[in-house]
């Protein structure tokens, strides 16, 4: 999307959230398709209205992906915030990052589920699809240690639930904290409560909220590296558990496979397949 | 034309139209406000759809098929004297039966409807429902999701800009989503759920404890004992509602088995807490969901400024208990849990029936809820070590686009397959196929020449479409979809070819039965004349008229269905009149 999603929705850069929220309303009024079935453009406009209003108030989201269609060029536009420089993510990766030609969201399929994904230096792709591996990063991110439960501190800048929350986690009592953390109302959820709460729920045995919660943490803060070290650990475990009841043992190595074969693969995924049914995004 | 709402569940189902800026409830043939979810096959070949069916389900269980809607989007299969029916096409009888009695309520012809589904349904089990209406001869304007549609019937009375939770717990499934109301939009936030938990569950508990109760004392087992088996669950079922207005109940079922020493009965008195004893992990098991649908909103309940609750499973005083703790608030008791689902798919039927026609009685210009959906779960495609790439989020707003551009890994590639998932499992295998896509055609080049731009199109009704273009001829791919339990367009024809059979059928053998009871109510009437009569009629006029009703009497035994009965010559006679 290459018009400002404020243009879009008709609103000033300097907004509040209400003021977005109605624009927003009143936007997708006049141009949902239901309300005005007998216009051809109006889901291709109500695509675009939905989006820009996801920009405005979730612009983590799209940070990450946009950063990497940009490659390393100028900036995304001005007035638009909500992402972070986009030179800082991925150091350590080779190449351009992406040639621009994806489309919108989650272009790289690396972003998710895919061990080690996206933390600095932990590889990125090259308009070829081939991905580079930074070995020092790679060992030096938390790979071979962090088995056990991690262990948050509280910090000076913690409401007293968050700290509550904290203790609880460290005294395993994960459940508890996942009942004081989900009482703090929406405009105390940071970053950071996203980390707490992952963190929380990775101990209750929430796997999924725990993931959930740790890639929403990292959209507000990608290169924080306690949140990648989480990330990290939890998807190792999923993967481990997955090889380990199949059998193939990839985990003794501790790379995954995705970054030995260097590229996606729709379809059965055993290697020896790869040559006829496999192609990459980029 | 008016458009109709029908609440298609997994126990009972509903239908609402809009008159005058309301949704009124449509009562069916036999003048109920719901009619019940089933579909018998009686041994004679007839088909009986709802309470009918339902009532002789005791004495004929294996040709009487409940709850369908649990098997929407599967393999499921019934078969009835060597014909396999599909859940789709036993949920398109129940619809036309519906779509019927609406017809015969409004007197006029109907073809366009709004069905609801249960948010966590996946897109198969949508497609389903969708292929099921089609099949009933119904024009589905629109799949929307129970808890949004009950949120819509809210709304329409309750404008106020406010954040509602709707805890839906059907008979079948369970479904919780937050919602935003303000505007005339109502904007769905998040939605959660269990597809796998409803009503029926909370039965089954019970049922095997009387089971149970029976086994010990009595040492028969009654579990491979269809017909006793019903029993035992309809009383089940009765006892479960009893017990939302009353601390305990008796379960009284005589002559239910035999062993030598004669006739068996179950008699048991059924407490509340018994009950809640019974079901609480099932009560629990709808926290996981809540708690998930206020995360994914990003909010605490304490933020919700209504929970409503919908369903007739919410009825069940431990399960307001639980929602008042999860939520502090006590639910609002405004909308009717049975009712409200049908009337808000109403609502958007009108909603979209005036924006096509320009309509305005229906629902005025400007009044409309415009209703912006979410996709319930996350759709991916597995890449290389099994690993699910989400493609789309879930949560995110309706209508989406979505598009990427793919290459080939291996000089000469032809083709690729593409496995396309729903859920949110960060491993392709622990989440749901939807349906592999083959996209042949891929020209011959070297690896990395090819560009092939894929797009996911999730419409409002939340139905993907994958379509794939190769950018450098700018042909659209070819997508064959090699595993998906979808029905072909072909065969959701020769399904409606099928239903319209079976309805004229049905019609030919209603008339039948109307003549049958005609020719039998003019037996007994000329029986009875010719013995008022006595010495008065003629002899001759007598034996005309006994010859008469044997010959009917005759047709009567060899059950000619389809012929006509001829009772004229009774009907004519001059004693008759």
């Amino acid at each position: 999307m290459n018009e400002n999603p404020y243009d879009i929705l008709g609103v000033s850069r300097d907004a509040s959230m209400d003021e977005v929220k109605k624009a927003y309303r009143k936007k997708a009024r006049e141009n949902h398709p239901d309300l005005n079935p007998n216009d051809p453009g109006a889901e291709e406009r109500m695509n675009k209205i939905n989006e820009a209003y996801e920009r405005i108030t979730n612009p983590e989201k799209f940070a990450a992906s946009d950063a990497r269609k940009r490659g390393y060029g100028a900036p995304y536009s001005p007035g638009y915030n909500g992402y972070s420089n986009p030179n800082s993510y991925g150091a350590g990766s080779s190449g351009a990052g992406g040639a621009g030609t994806g489309g919108t969201g989650y272009s790289n399929p690396f972003d998710y589920g895919g061990a080690g994904s996206s933390g600095p230096g932990a590889g990125e792709q090259n308009p070829y699809g081939w991905t580079t591996i930074n070995f020092d990063d790679f060992f030096g991110n938390g790979w071979g240690q962090a088995s056990g439960p991690i262990h948050p501190e509280a910090s000076a800048s913690d409401s007293p639930e968050m700290r509550q929350a904290i203790l609880n986690i460290n005294a395993g009592n994960y459940q508890q904290a996942i009942d004081i953390l989900q009482k703090i109302p929406s405009t105390g959820r940071s970053g950071r409560w996203h980390y707490i709460f992952a963190l929380a729920n990775n101990g209750a045995g929430n796997t999924v909220a725990a993931h959930d919660n740790i890639r929403r943490a990292r959209q507000f803060e990608p290169n924080n590296p306690d949140y990648i070290r989480a990330e990290n650990q939890f998807t190792r475990r999923a993967q481990a558990y997955t090889q380990a009841g199949e059998g193939r043992g990839f985990t003794s190595f501790g790379i995954d496979p995705n970054w030995l074969c260097c590229c996606i693969c729709l379809g059965p995924s055993l290697c020896s397949y790869f040559t006829r049914f496999c192609m990459y995004g980029f | 034309m008016k458009a109709i709402g029908i609440d298609l569940g997994t126990t009972n189902s509903c239908v609402s139209v809009v008159e005058g800026g309301s949704p009124d409830v449509i009562a069916n043939a036999e003048g109920e406000r719901t009619t019940p979810s089933a579909v018998a096959f009686t041994k004679d070949g007839e088909r009986l759809i709802g309470t009918v069916a339902l009532r002789q389900l005791a004495m004929n269980p294996e040709r009487t098929i409940t709850s369908v809607k649990r098997h929407m989007g599967t393999k499921w299969r019934k078969s009835i004297d060597g014909k396999e029916f599909s859940a789709t096409e036993i949920s398109a009888m129940i619809l036309r039966k519906l779509r019927k009695d609406a017809e015969n309520f409004l007197g006029e012809n109907i073809t366009d409807a709004v069905i609801t589904v249960p948010a966590y349904f996946n897109d198969m089990q949508r497609n389903a429902t969708k292929d099921a209406g089609t099949i009933a001869g119904l024009n589905v304007l629109r799949i929307i999701n129970e808890p949004t549609a009950a949120a819509l019937a809210y709304g329409l009375d309750h404008g106020d800009p406010q954040m509602v939770m709707v805890y839906d717990l059907g008979g079948g499934t369970f479904d919780v989503s937050i919602i935003e109301i303000g505007d005339n939009v109502i904007e769905v936030l998040s939605t959660a759920g269990n597809n796998r938990l409803g009503g029926d569950d909370f039965d089954e508990r019970l049922t095997d404890y009387l089971l149970d109760v029976f086994k010990t004392r009595t040492g028969v087992d009654l579990s491979n004992n269809n017909m006793a088996y019903e029993r035992v669950k309809e009383a089940a079922e009765q006892a479960k509602k009893e017990l939302s207005s009353m601390e305990s109940t008796v379960v009284n079922l005589p002559f239910l088995s035999q062993n030598s020493s004669g006739p068996l009965h179950l008699e048991e008195t059924v407490t509340r807490a018994k009950f809640n004893e019974l079901t609480a992990d099932l009560v629990q098991l709808t926290t996981e969901p809540v708690q998930q649908a206020l995360n994914d909103a990003g909010i605490a309940a304490s933020e919700l400024g209504e929970v409503l609750l919908v369903g007739g499973s919410t009825r069940i005083p431990a399960v307001q208990a639980h929602v008042e703790s999860l939520t502090g608030k006590k639910p609002a008791s405004s909308i009717n849990p049975d009712e409200c689902v049908a009337e808000g798919a109403a609502i958007q039927a009108a909603t979209l029936e005036s924006a096509m026609t320009g309509n305005n009685a229906l629902m005025p210009r400007g009044g409309e809820l415009l209703l912006l959906d979410v996709v319930p779960m996350s759709f991916a495609i597995e890449t290389v070590g099994g690993v699910a790439t989400r493609v789309i989020e879930r949560n995110s707003t309706l209508p989406i686009h979505y598009e990427q551009v793919f290459t080939t890994a291996a000089s000469f590639q032809t083709k690729v397959e593409i496995n396309v998932l729903q859920g949110e499992r960060p491993m392709a295998s622990d989440n749901k196929s939807i349906g592999k896509f083959l996209l042949k055609g891929i020209k011959r080049a070297p690896a990395g020449v090819p560009q092939i731009n894929v797009s996911f199109d999730l419409d409002a009704n939340g139905i993907l479409t994958v379509t794939a273009k190769d950018l450098g001829t700018g042909n659209e791919q070819s997508i064959t979809i090699t595993d998906s339990e979808r029905m072909s367009d072909e065969e959701i024809q020769a399904a409606i070819r099928d239903a319209e059979q079976y309805a004229e059928e049905d019609q030919a053998r209603r008339d039948a039965f109307a003549e049958r009871d005609e020719a039998t109510r003019l037996i007994n009437q000329a029986e009875e004349r010719i013995k008022e009569a006595g010495k008065d009629m003629p002899k001759e006029e007598k034996r005309t008229l006994k010859a008469s009703i044997a010959n009917v009497q005759r047709y009567l035994a060899k059950r000619p269905e389809k012929r006509r009965i001829r009772t004229r010559r009774i009907s004519r006679a001059p004693w008759m009149s």
